[in-house]
């Protein structure tokens, strides 16, 4: 069990309103963030300690909009009165922390746990865990058809860097990072946290892993500006060497650039790359007494006094003299800008500057690869937004198979937040700064405990290990939490058909028209046959139903012991659910206006009708709708899943039908055959009695010429008024038109129930209830004194 | 006997009031006088614009219902004992349920204050999926599925 495991008493000090208390355990914050209990989400929380008269907040309470990761600074309340730790007032930070709805109380154990919520297929959501960013990024890469080896770190050694990973958007990298950090101990790269979600195949013990969709995203816009999808990269070779002294940098990779003047000769430009505290990156080049100093970034601020743009990317520079002479490299590059023509001296260091940032033409970065047959983004978006909406038509599959995870929020919504399937890299631990791709492909995302890396497995077994299993049992509290919670168990529908005494058809329209013409064919030795065999009787059913159900193969339809040869799919699974998805129900006015009497919600259910929702049931939550469908009857069953807080239950069930029955005409043969063969009486009578085996009559009863065919319709057509109403569903939500006075409460007050004194109150007070106590008046006053009061006063 | 004549404007289910204004006046009570609803004679020059009173003897404040003006310099107030004034240090140390206030972070209990017109307006929430706009044929024999490929 980790040591940060929480017993119970201390994951309620941490999930529950904290007011007019001393500050959250900070600690106790971190740690349930680190063990997944707790979901950042942007608006949430604040975390602060509090010291004597000193507020000492873990974030600077000076700055707005301090995070950690996501955590958001969200109130600060100074109080007068002494508070437990000692007898100063001060400033105590107070906030809330809502309660994951990933975890639950085990009624057996009385133990918090990890809930279990179904994920894809037969696979169980295990949990949350945290994943270092290096993980995370290399995940990105090779779901995306990268491969990564230990090459890359050659030449770049801290290359999933987190500090150069967040400059690309640092507010975005703040909201899909929950603010854990890492440190590898070899390398010194620093890394933050994603939040990861497993789900594991309970036969196999295969897992799958997931990450935030906007996370990818942004990861994926980063590998762009990294040009690791692209056949052009940047390439820096070269070895380390000693920055001059005159220069506060940290030096790194110097190549020589070689062109060739006006003057047809040819000069080296010694290059480094080297990375200043206050740039991106950039290079000197040493030529002489010349230095050159190139940012890679868009900055107009001095030093930088030229610029140069080429092909849509721009290198700001300067000119320099100062500094000692640095020693020539030896290495040299190709200049990318070198085609046959000479380049002037003015050129190659705007050329050279440019290059060095943005690549050759030589070849992808060394260490990254492309796998066999696999989808490598095209033309990706460097902005994370975009990048995203670009992943998803690119890769709809990932999104067809995202898990999404609902997080309450302060304001009483829901944010769902979708998690696609990933696939890990090979790597030991968090603290493992240089992960490969190992055997682990865009194909094959699974982690097989059987077949993948020793290494992976235990990383993902000491990454599930994270959630809590050992937490103490609760005792019952004088204030429970406002939050419910549990689950009502997932329907599991029927299985199972007599396959040998029915047979299910699923035939497309052209199908249907040749099953009918076979059934009427108007070829008298067919018709002798069906006489026989009448295959009328055999027709059970046929009807429309609005699902798609699930064939099984293909087959010829047969009709009792009739053939037709007309090829069908066939249907062996007789239920079928489609998912209507969910929407998030939210509050619009924040008070007692969302709710009955003044706001009602209806549903509108396909095939059912509109039905009416308990609102105080369904407000602030997810609503989730899935259809049960009989293929066999169309009956159907609406289930309405409500998830709130950290309960996710069926808490509406309609049932409609949603077959749309067709008639089908009985012909009688009888009457056309009788009177040429003899045969007397009614078809279907005869037949039912005894089909081929039976005599046949002698003595026509119908003259054959005169004779006419009897139709008879079989079933009701009972149509279906459904099938002409709305096939999705929909909420009705009928809210109110308020008409609140300005300033009202302080002519009314608003609604309340507190135990205080009035003292306690300033403005309009009214009470439902009074002691007098210590009051010395007279009888009469006091009477005066309680009416006062139970009908307001001004305190 | 002392009386304090005040003139006072705000409310009068106000707990604590912005006395104005203030004369005092001495003198001897001489008749019996109720400290709940006193009527007082006093001597003095015009007070008709005095509205509140201050009796320390009785320690108690007064709404002054009415100035009848005797003769000349000499006034019948008749008032009423403001209770809310009078205990108001008592009073602040009642304990009491508080059924409406001002200052209240309680937003979702339900009240006669809450008012609204007799118009709605009506939201459609979607779903992103549903049944199939086309339906799908079932077909349903006896005797089972003959050949399957």
């Amino acid at each position: 069990m980790s040591a940060n495991a929480l017993t119970l008493s201390e994951y309620l000090e941490v999930v529950n309103p904290v007011t007019g208390q001393v500050a959250l355990n900070v600690n106790k914050v971190t740690n349930a963030i680190n063990l997944g209990l707790i979901e950042p989400s942007e608006g949430q929380a604040l975390i602060s300690q509090y010291s004597g008269r000193t507020v000492t907040p873990i974030y600077d309470a000076t700055t707005a909009r301090q995070t950690i990761g996501s955590w958001q600074y969200a109130q600060e309340v100074t109080y007068t009165k002494p508070n437990t730790i000692n007898s100063n007032a001060g400033t105590v930070s107070r906030g809330t922390i809502n309660k994951p709805i990933s975890t639950t109380i085990d009624p057996n154990t009385g133990k918090v746990v990890a809930r279990e919520v179904v994920g894809k297929g037969s696979r169980v959501l295990t949990g949350i865990a945290n994943v270092a960013s290096w993980a995370a990024a290399a995940s990105v890469g090779i779901t995306l058809g990268k491969t990564i080896d230990g090459l890359l770190y050659n030449a770049n050694p801290d290359f999933f860097d987190s500090i150069g990973m967040s400059s690309l958007n640092p507010e975005t990298w703040a909201s899909i990072t929950n603010g854990i950090d890492y440190t590898d101990p070899i390398t010194g790269t620093a890394a933050s946290a994603f939040n990861f979600l497993f789900d594991i195949d309970p036969d196999t013990g295969e897992t799958q892993a997931y990450m935030r969709d906007d996370a990818f995203a942004y990861l994926a816009a980063w590998m762009q500006v990294q040009d690791v999808f692209n056949p052009i990269q940047r390439v820096i070779e070269g070895e380390l060497s000693v920055a001059p002294a005159s220069y506060p940098i940290v030096y790194h990779h110097p190549i020589t650039y070689t062109y060739i003047n006006t003057s047809n000769q040819i000069k080296n430009y010694s290059l480094s790359v080297f990375y200043q505290a206050d740039a991106k990156c950039g290079f000197i080049a040493r030529s002489g007494t010349s230095l050159i100093y190139v940012q890679c970034t868009d900055t107009h601020s001095s030093p930088y006094n030229y610029r140069f743009t080429y092909n849509n990317k721009t290198v700001y520079y300067r000119y320099s003299n100062y500094g000692s002479a640095v020693q020539n490299f030896s290495r040299t590059v190709t200049p990318l800008f070198y085609d046959g023509h000479l380049a002037g001296d003015s050129n190659a260091v705007k050329h050279a500057a440019w290059e060095l940032i943005y690549g050759t033409k030589s070849g992808a970065i060394e260490g990254i690869g492309t796998q066999p047959n696999a989808t490598v983004p095209q033309n990706l978006s460097s902005d994370p937004a975009t990048a995203q909406q670009q992943l998803q038509q690119q890769y709809p599959d990932l999104w067809n198979d995202a898990i999404d995870y609902p997080v309450l929020q302060p304001n009483g919504t829901v944010t769902n937040y979708k998690y696609i399937p990933v696939t890990l890299p090979d790597v030991s631990s968090n603290t493992q700064a240089q992960p490969t791709s190992g055997s682990q492909t865009q194909q094959s995302p699974l982690i097989d405990p059987a077949t993948s890396p020793q290494n992976l497995v235990q990383y993902l077994t000491d990454l599930l290990q994270q959630n809590p299993t050992e937490l103490q049992p609760t005792e019952p509290s004088d204030n429970p939490t406002d939050t419910g919670e549990g689950s009502s168990p997932v329907p599991v529908p029927p299985t199972g058909a007599a396959s040998a005494l029915w047979a299910i058809y699923h035939p497309t329209q052209s199908e249907i028209d040749s099953f009918g013409a076979w059934l009427w064919s108007p070829s008298f030795i067919d018709q002798i046959a069906k006489i026989f065999n009448n295959p009328m009787e055999s027709i059970i059913g046929l009807h429309k139903i609005y699902a798609t159900p699930v064939d099984a193969g293909t087959s010829t339809i047969v009709v009792g012991y009739l053939d037709s040869q007309v090829s069908s799919a066939y249907i062996t699974q007789q239920y079928v659910d489609v998912d209507c998805g969910s929407v998030n129900l939210a509050e619009q006015f924040g008070n007692v206006f969302d709710y009955a009497p003044f706001t009602s919600v209806k549903l509108y259910l396909p095939f059912i009708g509109i039905a009416s929702l308990d609102v105080a049931e369904v407000m602030r939550s997810t609503i989730s709708i899935s259809y049960g469908v009989d293929v066999l009857t169309g009956a159907c069953l609406a289930r309405v899943t409500v998830a709130r807080d950290a309960n996710s239950s069926i808490l509406y069930q309609f049932a409609g039908n949603c077959a749309v029955q067709y008639p089908l005409s009985m012909g009688s043969y009888m009457g056309i055959v009788s009177s040429i063969l003899g045969v007397a009486g009614s078809a279907v009578a005869t037949f039912a009695s005894g089909g081929s085996l039976a005599p046949l009559a002698i003595g026509a009863a119908n003259a054959a010429f005169g004779a006419h065919t009897s139709v008879q319709n079989s079933g009701n057509f009972s149509g279906n008024a459904g099938a002409m109403g709305g096939k999705k569903p929909y909420l009705i939500i009928e809210r109110p038109q308020t008409r609140m006075a300005d300033s009202q409460e302080t002519y009314v007050g608003a609604p309340t129930n507190y135990n205080s004194v009035v003292g306690d109150y300033s403005g309009y007070v009214r009470a439902s209830s009074v002691h007098l106590e210590g009051v010395t008046a007279t009888d009469t006053e006091l009477d005066m004194i309680q009416a006062l009061l139970e009908g307001g006063i001004l305190a | 006997m002392q009386i304090r004549l005040y003139t006072m404007d705000e409310e009068k289910n106000k707990l604590e009031k912005t006395l104005n204004d203030e004369i005092i006046l001495n003198g001897n009570l001489r008749a019996e006088c109720s400290v709940i609803n006193p009527v007082i004679v006093v001597e003095a020059e015009n007070i008709s614009n005095y509205n509140y009173m201050y009796i320390p003897q009785f320690g108690r404040y007064y709404f002054i219902n009415d100035i009848v003006s005797i003769r000349t310099d000499l006034w019948r107030v008749t008032a009423t004992v403001d209770v809310l004034m009078s205990f108001k240090d008592d009073i602040k140390n009642c304990p009491i349920i508080v059924s409406d206030a001002l200052s209240t972070d309680e937003t979702y209990m339900q009240g006669s204050q809450w008012q609204t017109s007799v118009k709605t307006k009506t939201d459609i929430l979607n779903f992103p999926s549903g049944l199939n706009d086309t339906g799908e044929y079932i077909l349903i024999t006896s005797g089972g599925v003959a050949s399957v490929s």
